[in-house]
């Protein structure tokens, strides 16, 4: 480096020894990632990615509350007496199942890789590395799931951000329910562009099982320590028409009604949600009618064709709700 | 393949401390300046505290810095004349309780100089956001074992034992440099070093007792702070990196220079591994400056010091880029205090503690 500064006399011989001295301006230093000497081949490709990366992804919700790799590297992460090989794709995916509980396997490419091939995808990665097991949907559709130990991963990893916390959960609850429960990923992702393009800033989503357990904890508080208590909830209509308007669900029927999911967001600096309904085929007669008062937000499961010749998602069911 | 550290290792500027300065009633944006205050310097000029914030001089500085000094948070020294300007130091032991810091040294008085020198380690750390930076000696252990994991012997970081068995005490980063480490994805780990004389004597020091850290991290740079009173002095360092990692020793050279050790200690009967070698031709031949710092981290770790100049693995991280050597002048004029860097230490006597309340 020519620089008056180098003003030794030993510095004029060409000595192998010598070191390459770089000066900097404090504030300005390089961006680490630009002067690792062994990114430097790839970084034309690494651009390219590292626009794609600056790209929305549906799926970076969900990491807020991790504290997990989120680079492109695969990176050594310790949990216990396990260890496991992860980066960011590998994060995503495995905290956007631990969100739904259970997500169609085709719905987790990467959205910003066109041609990302779902044999191809981390999910196969993510099995070997016993943190997710796939299920067999409806004999030509197979969804994932977290395993335990997936599930632990991520309850471990938990960063300490104050504020609303995203639950996890593991393994399927409802086998009848499996290939409705698998669509609800799906449709998240068409609530979540909506609510995008309308500026929301989304914070993350609670199940209709984490909702029915609040609701089912309230319901018992009084009975809660009473050994003379018979289980049986002394809530009145009124209460807990209450509870349902303070939580902002519908009460008709004489019961309070749940969404499959609700997506929590800020839009214009305030705290909002939607309730997310997925509706089938075979919501007909009384179920359909419900669910069409309680007015959610309806995404339909249709008889129509996908790509991979699979059941499609089609939005024209839903039309008979809304 | 890297270890993953959890990010709220990978920062001394955590959001558990940030949220215990806030309960201080003080704002998120306020709260982060104070805990990186109170890790990295313990002392502040409004300079900085405008830097880091964004905003000008005007009413909100004046009542932030007003809420420190009349809520016993921190004392205004004026070093001189009034026009110079002033530092804060934040001395409250309770905000050092808070983020986990008790005992941190930032919270005792120290001389002018050491507040100039933690002045400027501030900067560096806050001008600097590709890294999270660790300020504490526990904050850079608890990272490095979950980095390095188990594996890497305790003794192997750079480290000071004081007394004996069975009151010995250990300090772990005794420099009490920030050190920088990736945040996501990255490998680069950043030990900065402040000159603070124009003889490189004791950044050999910093080399040779950070020899086996380097080696075990991936990718390193080494930053050199310069303030300008010592700008002449950069080529002299950029010979102590190449005297420490370029030059690795031979295993007969570190034979010699154990023996040679030992024997200026009065430790050796037994004659040198060299025949030709006496004490007097050691001396001689082991005389340059290279060779007194190996003494010094010697005396600190026995023949592990030799050893870890031995590899030639540093010569090669320099050659490949892995390893970087970076210069950095310090541009400010920090009350125009800077002659004041590498002075003896010793708290400063008649200090203008405490008079201008009223403008803060």
């Amino acid at each position: 480096m020519d620089d008056p500064r180098w003003g030794d006399p030993r510095d004029r011989d060409d000595d192998p020894r010598d070191i390459e001295i770089h000066w900097i301006e404090l504030g300005r230093a390089a961006d680490p990632r630009e002067d690792d000497p062994r990114a430097r081949d790839e970084n034309v490709r690494e651009r390219d990615r590292d626009a794609r990366e600056r790209d929305h992804d549906p799926r970076d919700v969900f990491l807020r509350d991790l504290d997990l790799p989120r680079g492109l590297e695969r990176e050594i992460v310790i949990d216990g007496d396990h260890r496991y090989e992860l980066n960011g794709d590998d994060t995503r995916s495995l905290a956007t199942v631990g969100a739904f509980r259970v997500v169609s396997e085709r719905d987790l490419g990467d959205p910003r890789d066109e041609a990302s091939n779902p044999q191809d995808s981390n999910l196969h990665h993510l099995r070997g590395e016993g943190l997710m097991r796939f299920v067999a949907v409806d004999g030509r559709e197979r969804a994932v799931t977290l395993t335990e130990r997936g599930h632990h991963l991520l309850e471990a990893h938990r960063s300490d951000r104050e504020g609303r916390e995203q639950a996890f959960y593991a393994g399927v609850n409802r086998p009848r329910e499996l290939a409705h429960d698998a669509q609800l990923y799906r449709a998240y992702l068409r609530e979540e562009g909506r609510l995008r393009e309308q500026g929301a800033d989304i914070r993350g989503v609670t199940l209709e099982h984490e909702l029915k357990r609040e609701y089912q904890e309230w319901l018992q508080e009084r009975n809660r320590g009473r050994p003379d208590s018979d289980g049986r909830p002394d809530r009145d209509p009124r209460e807990i028409e209450d509870w349902a308007r303070d939580h902002e669900l519908p009460y008709f029927d004489d019961a309070v009604h749940f969404p499959d999911f609700r997506v929590e967001y800020e839009l214009h600096g305030r705290d909002q949600h939607e309730d997310v309904e997925v509706v089938t085929e075979h919501y007909r007669g009384a179920h359909a009618v419900s669910v069409a008062r309680a007015g959610f937000r309806c995404y339909g499961r249709g008889g129509g064709t996908g790509r991979s010749g699979g059941r499609g998602f089609d939005p024209h069911v839903a039309e008979d709700f809304v | 393949m890297n270890i993953w550290v959890p990010l709220h290792m990978r920062d001394s500027v955590r959001p558990g401390r940030v949220e215990a300065i806030k309960a201080f009633g003080f704002t998120e944006r306020q709260a982060r300046f104070l805990v990186n205050v109170l890790v990295f310097s313990g002392v502040f000029i409004e300079r900085q505290y405008r830097a880091f914030t964004g905003v000008a001089h005007g009413q909100k500085t004046h009542d932030f810095l007003a809420k420190l000094v009349k809520g016993g948070y921190a004392t205004p020294i004026t070093p001189g004349a009034l026009h110079r300007g002033r530092l804060f130091h934040v001395q409250y032991r309770p905000l050092y309780e808070a983020i986990g810091e008790t005992n941190n040294r930032h919270r005792k008085p120290a001389s002018l100089g050491r507040f100039v020198e933690r002045l400027m380690l501030l900067d560096a750390v806050m001008a600097d956001k590709h890294y999270g930076w660790l300020g504490t000696e526990q904050d850079k252990l608890r990272y490095f074992l979950e980095l390095l994991e188990k594996d890497f012997p305790k003794d192997w970081y750079p480290h000071l034992t004081f007394g004996d068995d069975p009151e010995k005490t250990t300090r772990y980063f005794p420099d009490k440099l920030p050190i920088g480490v990736p945040r996501h994805g990255g490998r680069r780990h950043v030990f900065l070093y402040l000159v603070t004389r124009e003889v490189p004597a004791d950044f050999r020091v910093f080399l040779l007792r950070h020899a086996d850290v380097l080696k075990a991290v991936d990718e390193w740079t080494i930053r050199v702070l310069l303030p300008r009173r010592f700008r002449k002095a950069a080529a002299l360092y950029r010979y102590a990196v190449r005297d420490a990692f370029m030059m690795p020793l031979t295993p007969h050279e570190t034979d010699q220079l154990d023996w040679y050790f030992r024997a200026r200690q009065g430790q050796v009967m037994n004659p040198a591994p060299d025949p030709d070698l006496d004490l007097a031709t050691a001396a001689r031949k082991f005389g340059a400056a290279r060779f007194e710092a190996l003494y010094r981290v010697w005396r600190e770790r026995a023949i592990q010091a030799l050893w870890a100049v031995q590899s030639p693995i540093l010569r090669d991280h320099l050659q490949r880029g892995w390893g970087r050597v970076e210069f950095a002048e310090l541009p400010h004029q920090y009350l125009q205090l800077t002659p004041l860097v590498g002075a003896p230490s010793g708290v400063e006597k008649g200090l203008r503690v405490g008079d201008n309340l009223g403008t803060a």
